[in-house]
């Protein structure tokens, strides 16, 4: 559902926060209604064809990084469904200046399902690449 | 037996324009409200209220604005148990009590006098322990009735409605039948439910099943 809705936007920022080089980009829920952040338990992140670590992806929502890897815990935050939130990948790797294909795969689970039962949700899309250099 | 059917319009009719940002929570109420006069509006709490479980007194002042410009009765509350929110096990009957007694308390307040269940909800199997059950005090105290969704691909004649039906209990419980995305003037639709109906033998409507 709404899974070309999930790459929300058009671009994907460079950032250096310390040592460490991060690519983020903005992304919807891709349901039709509000979830909590336990529902959310793997991912699949590829950055020009390059697959991700779990590890180094992380979630941004109302001010709040969590590591995606622990969203799990979080069953009393709530994703509210018109809401942008933010996902985060820590990289190494070069990039070209201009533009990169993003390829992403969210799985959560329905929480009014008493048994496990997932959505999944797909989207790949070209952002384009900019810079922001001060980061708190 | 009355078979009228007072029609309704759920939220989750909307899903489209809504998670675009083409109708905003209160030009969705518009658009159901300009479908007929007095229209049933069914809101789909996780949908539309940001506060979920909780209904903020915002959204209340909210709601009940939009329901008196639109011309709007609100039919049903779209309640969640959400047994599966915690990674690894079931909600405890008493967090799903109070999980439900929160938005049973909010649906109260927003003016509704039922509330759909999911039929996730509705424990077949062993019903000394199903949610509802528990929720029975608080019903009562709140004058709220409960409505146990069909969902797809299940039919009011379907053999787990049937069950349903045959253990109907108390006064608390109604029946209800809800159309995603059945529109006005869909009358082969509505006429097939109108049939189902009157086969089951069973209270149509949002607005009935209150009565």
């Amino acid at each position: 559902m709404f899974d070309e809705d999930l790459i929300a936007g058009q671009r994907l920022t460079r950032s250096t926060r310390g040592e460490n080089r991060f690519l983020s980009f903005k992304i919807r829920l891709p349901w039709y209604r509000s979830i909590y952040l336990s529902c959310f338990d793997r991912i699949e992140l590829s950055v020009n064809g390059r697959p991700q670590a779990e590890e180094n992806i992380f979630f941004k929502l109302y001010g709040t990084t969590y590591r995606f890897s622990e969203l799990t815990k979080h069953h009393s935050v709530l994703w509210f469904v018109l809401d942008p939130a933010e996902l985060l990948v820590q990289h190494d790797s070069n990039l070209p200046s201009d533009r990169c294909e993003i390829a992403l795969t969210l799985f959560f689970r329905i929480p009014y399902h008493r048994h496990v039962f997932r959505q999944v949700s797909t989207c790949t899309s070209a952002l384009q690449l900019e810079d922001r250099i001060a980061l708190s | 037996m009355s078979t009228t059917i007072r029609l309704g319009t759920t939220t989750y009719s909307f899903n489209d324009e809504y998670h675009s940002y083409d109708l905003s929570l209160e030009s969705m109420f518009e658009t159901i409200g300009s479908l007929s006069p007095k229209q049933g509006l069914e809101i789909i709490a996780p949908q539309c209220i940001r506060t979920y479980p909780e209904v903020s007194e915002e959204f209340e002042r909210r709601f009940r604005y939009a329901v008196e410009r639109y011309d709007l009765v609100p039919s049903a509350f779209g309640h969640y148990s959400d047994l599966g929110r915690i990674p690894g096990r079931d909600l405890s009957i008493e967090e799903a009590v109070e999980f439900s007694r929160i938005q049973l308390e909010g649906a109260k307040r927003l003016g509704y006098s039922l509330a759909r269940m999911s039929y996730q909800s509705f424990d077949l199997t062993d019903r000394r322990e199903a949610l509802y059950r528990q929720l029975l005090p608080d019903l009562e105290r709140l004058e709220l009735k409960l409505a146990i969704e069909i969902h797809a691909p299940n039919i009011i004649e379907s053999e787990q409605q049937q069950r349903v039906n045959r253990r109907r209990c108390r006064a608390q419980f109604a029946l209800c039948r809800f159309y995603n995305r059945l529109r006005l003037h869909d009358e082969p639709r509505l006429a097939s439910l109108r049939a189902q109906v009157s086969r089951a033998g069973c209270r149509p409507s949002h607005r009935e099943a209150r009565d």
